[in-house]
């Protein structure tokens, strides 16, 4: 406990600012997302697209002749695509009408006839106007957990659970760049105390420890804030049901409980936290600046945004687990030598998190901060 | 106030940091012009294999297709549009055989022209755009594709008037300064925004660490505060130039172009049913770049502030990304029918798109135009500016 009471001796208001920024931009974010009239249903709006678009598709294969016998495999997507209009017509009249039950069996109806469609060659004139493979089988799953818990579809943006979701994936997007940044001072920040860590009785490596320690901490925190923000929000917005399913990719296409999917989203932001600080000290104790150890993890983040090609492919890269919509949503469930789901994630993550442990507890040493000093 | 800013320069060149965000710079420049100019088509290139698939299809259909009084009536439609349509892709075709590309230009803008006109008046709604306007399921193609025919007219107008020689690459828009000022259209404002907010941030911290230098060097606190503000803007232009490499690759590569080109401007009108203006590149530059001055003064005087103000470095990083990315917040089709975004101006921190109207456009409000974006920074850099001033009565700041 002694560890943990020296830490108010070095509480700096950098986490105060961070915690407030985070909770501010939750509402500003729940602000923004709120619909500004009640007829405003994303759902709708997402299907209207999908029938927009399997126009275009249609309009690419215009030269099917369809009268003659479906022996081509261009015209059995043409009848896939215009069974698919008829069912997009169809969900879109009982969002109208309010139906519920129907709208959920003519979902599942339109998974099943989309599913056809990936095996067949032709797909490939017609790909960019189609939901991906992945995107159904997440849709499927969901509607069929809809279906047997005879949960409420929320076809508005008008409660916290659909809200809450919708954050957790900007924040997923920009997570890791924003532990970077608060922890990119981490060992830097240490050379100004130097007199205060050579008379500290303790190693210099539990005072590093200490430091992640307290990171830890302010995000548990910050998490306890986000939940106590949502509950007081819920006095105001509609709540919506906890047990509402969220598709995930888990050993296969399935749903999960939102509770569930939020408890794994803050365990796996928690993780990625934990590794961003370790790379600061690593960064810190290579480079000796902040902004150039925060710069070096900025182009961890970007490299897959410049080169898209390699994202995904082989599960070698670190980049590939920096993210936890792609990875929870199965998006690079196919790659080549590890599969990245996330159990794996967790587990790549958790490797990287030791490795990198053994490494600084192996080779820092408190002359790394002299040098830092001279090295200003 | 010479002498003070020598040291500044001093403390500024000798900073490790910066010379890192100027290697950042230099390297994303380079990976725009190999990687970037490289892959970029516009949706209306020249593509000669799509004009004679569609010129053949037509030609198919008019041969086919016979009109009695049980015709229907999109089928009538087509067979009295189709002639002259085909008659202009048949001249695009042999035009671009003979690879002249100014008569290429001016019949593609007759073409456009009439395209456009058929296809947003047919009576049903098989005829269809570009097909990639609706690509990535983009829902809004129609009107993409309405806007993007009128002002390709518009471009390959102004190709016919003017005095410069016009290559393929002209028409491909891969010219260096064509390259340029697509970048400058919405990405190239932010990184520079960005990357002056990193030279500036930790500006007052390298003061306090030698502060008995600082605090007694015999000059008032508005000039020391206006001596950082040149600073600032110094970093600014340091930071286009880290960009001149990547616009020598693409010139040698693809050719320079010429500041005459034509950039069509949307002029926005009640229901998105605008038109277009034109003026030529050096115009557009002289606009963009007053627009990117006011930019970086209103990033520098806001970190000033910030540091002096909460003296956390992390504070000022937050707060002044907050300041330029607050867009991609509310960033939506159609949002500007509210009146209030007007006024925030992180609406127009992409320059270029506001200066030529696809902002306007986007938003679907017609006073969304770069005049009303220089009030608005001229404003706030006003506000921050008496700000700075008042608190440089403190005796120390």
């Amino acid at each position: 406990m002694n560890l943990f009471n020296n830490l108010r001796a070095i509480m700096e208001r950098k986490y105060v600012v961070f915690i407030f920024s985070a909770v501010i931009f939750f509402f500003l974010f729940i602000f923004f997302s709120l619909p500004k009239n009640e007829e405003d249903s994303f759902l709708y709006n997402e299907i209207n697209h999908q029938t927009d678009n399997l126009y275009v598709a249609l309009t690419l294969l215009e030269d099917v002749d369809i009268t003659k016998p479906l022996s081509s495999e261009a015209a059995q997507v043409v009848k896939n695509i215009v069974e698919q209009q008829a069912l997009l017509a169809r969900q879109k009249r009982t969002i109208l009408f309010d139906e519920q039950e129907q709208f959920i069996d003519a979902s599942i109806a339109l998974a099943e006839v989309r599913r056809h469609l990936y095996n067949l060659e032709e797909y490939k004139i017609v790909y960019p106007y189609i939901i991906s493979k992945n995107e159904n089988e997440l849709n499927q799953a969901f509607y069929r957990q809809l279906k047997i818990g005879k949960h409420q579809v929320y076809w508005h943006k008008n409660n916290l659970v659909i809200l809450v979701i919708f954050f957790c994936t900007v924040l997923g997007q920009i997570w890791f760049i924003f532990s970077s940044l608060v922890t990119a001072d981490i060992l830097v920040e240490e050379a100004r105390h130097l007199s205060v860590i050579q008379g500290y009785p303790r190693p210099f490596w539990n005072r590093i420890m200490a430091k992640v320690l307290k990171y830890i901490y302010h995000v548990c925190l910050l998490i306890v804030l986000l939940i106590m923000a949502s509950f007081f929000l819920s006095f105001w917005i509609d709540s919506g049901s906890l047990n509402y399913p969220v598709a995930v990719y888990l050993n296969g296409y399935r749903t999960i409980p939102f509770w569930s999917y939020v408890i794994l989203f803050s365990l796996y932001s928690l993780v990625l936290g934990v590794f961003a600080s370790l790379l600061s000290i690593l960064f810190n104790s290579l480079t000796k600046n902040t902004f150039i150890s925060f710069f070096c993890s900025s182009i961890l983040f970007t490299l897959p945004f410049l080169f898209p090609e390699v994202q995904g492919k082989t599960g070698m890269m670190l980049t590939d687990y920096l993210n936890f919509i792609p990875i929870s949503q199965g998006e690079y469930a196919n790659s080549q030598y590890i599969q990245v789901n996330i159990l794996s994630s967790f587990i790549v993550m958790l490797g990287c998190i030791a490795v990198l442990l053994f490494i600084q507890k192996r080779y820092l040493k408190i002359d790394f901060i002299r040098k830092m000093r001279k090295a200003g | 106030m010479k002498n003070y800013l020598s040291i500044e320069l001093k403390h500024f060149a000798a900073n490790k940091k910066n010379k890192a965000v100027f290697i950042i710079l230099i390297f994303l420049g380079i990976y725009y012009a190999l990687v970037d100019v490289k892959n970029y088509l516009p949706i209306e290139h020249i593509d000669e294999q799509v004009m004679v698939v569609d010129y053949q299809n037509r030609q198919k259909f008019l041969e086919n297709t016979v009109i009695n009084e049980d015709s229907h009536f999109s089928t009538i439609y087509f067979w009295e549009t189709f002639p002259k349509w085909n008659k202009y892709e048949e001249e695009r075709i042999s035009f671009l055989n003979k690879k002249d590309y100014r008569n290429y230009a001016r019949v593609s803008k007759d073409y456009y022209l009439y395209s456009d006109k058929i296809i947003s008046e047919s009576p049903v709604p098989d005829l269809m755009y570009n097909r990639k306007y609706y690509n990535n399921r983009n829902y809004f193609g129609g009107q993409d594709g309405h806007y993007g025919y009128l002002k390709t007219a518009s471009i390959y107008g102004g190709y016919v008037k003017g005095a410069f020689p016009v290559t393929k690459n002209t028409i491909n828009e891969k010219t260096a300064l064509q390259s340029f000022y697509r970048a400058s259209r919405n990405i190239l404002p932010i990184i520079i925004t960005f990357s002056v907010m990193f030279l500036m941030v930790d500006h007052y911290y390298l003061a306090r660490r030698h502060s008995s230098i600082v605090d007694f060097y015999p000059i008032s606190n508005r000039i020391k505060i206006f001596s950082q503000l040149v600073l600032g803007v110094m970093s600014g232009i340091l930071s286009v130039l880290m960009f001149l490499p990547s616009f020598l690759i693409i010139g040698f590569k693809y050719g320079f172009g010429s500041l005459d080109y034509p950039v069509a401007i949307y002029q926005g009108n009640f229901l998105n049913n605008g038109n277009f203006d034109r003026i030529n590149l050096c115009e557009y530059f002289q606009i963009f770049f007053i627009l990117l001055f006011l930019w970086i003064i209103l990033v520098t005087s806001s970190v000033l502030l910030l540091n002096y103000i909460f003296k956390q470095l992390f504070v000022t990083i937050v707060a002044s990304t907050a300041l330029i990315l607050l867009e991609f917040l509310y960033n939506r089709r159609g949002i500007g029918v509210s009146d209030r975004y007007l006024y925030f101006p992180s609406s127009y921190i992409r320059i270029g798109e506001v200066i030529d109207g696809f902002r306007s456009f986007f938003y679907g409000n017609q006073h969304l135009i770069y005049q009303k974006g220089l009030l608005i920074l001229v404003a706030v850099n006003i506000v921050i500016l008496m700000m700075l001033i008042g608190l440089s009565f403190k005796k120390k700041i």
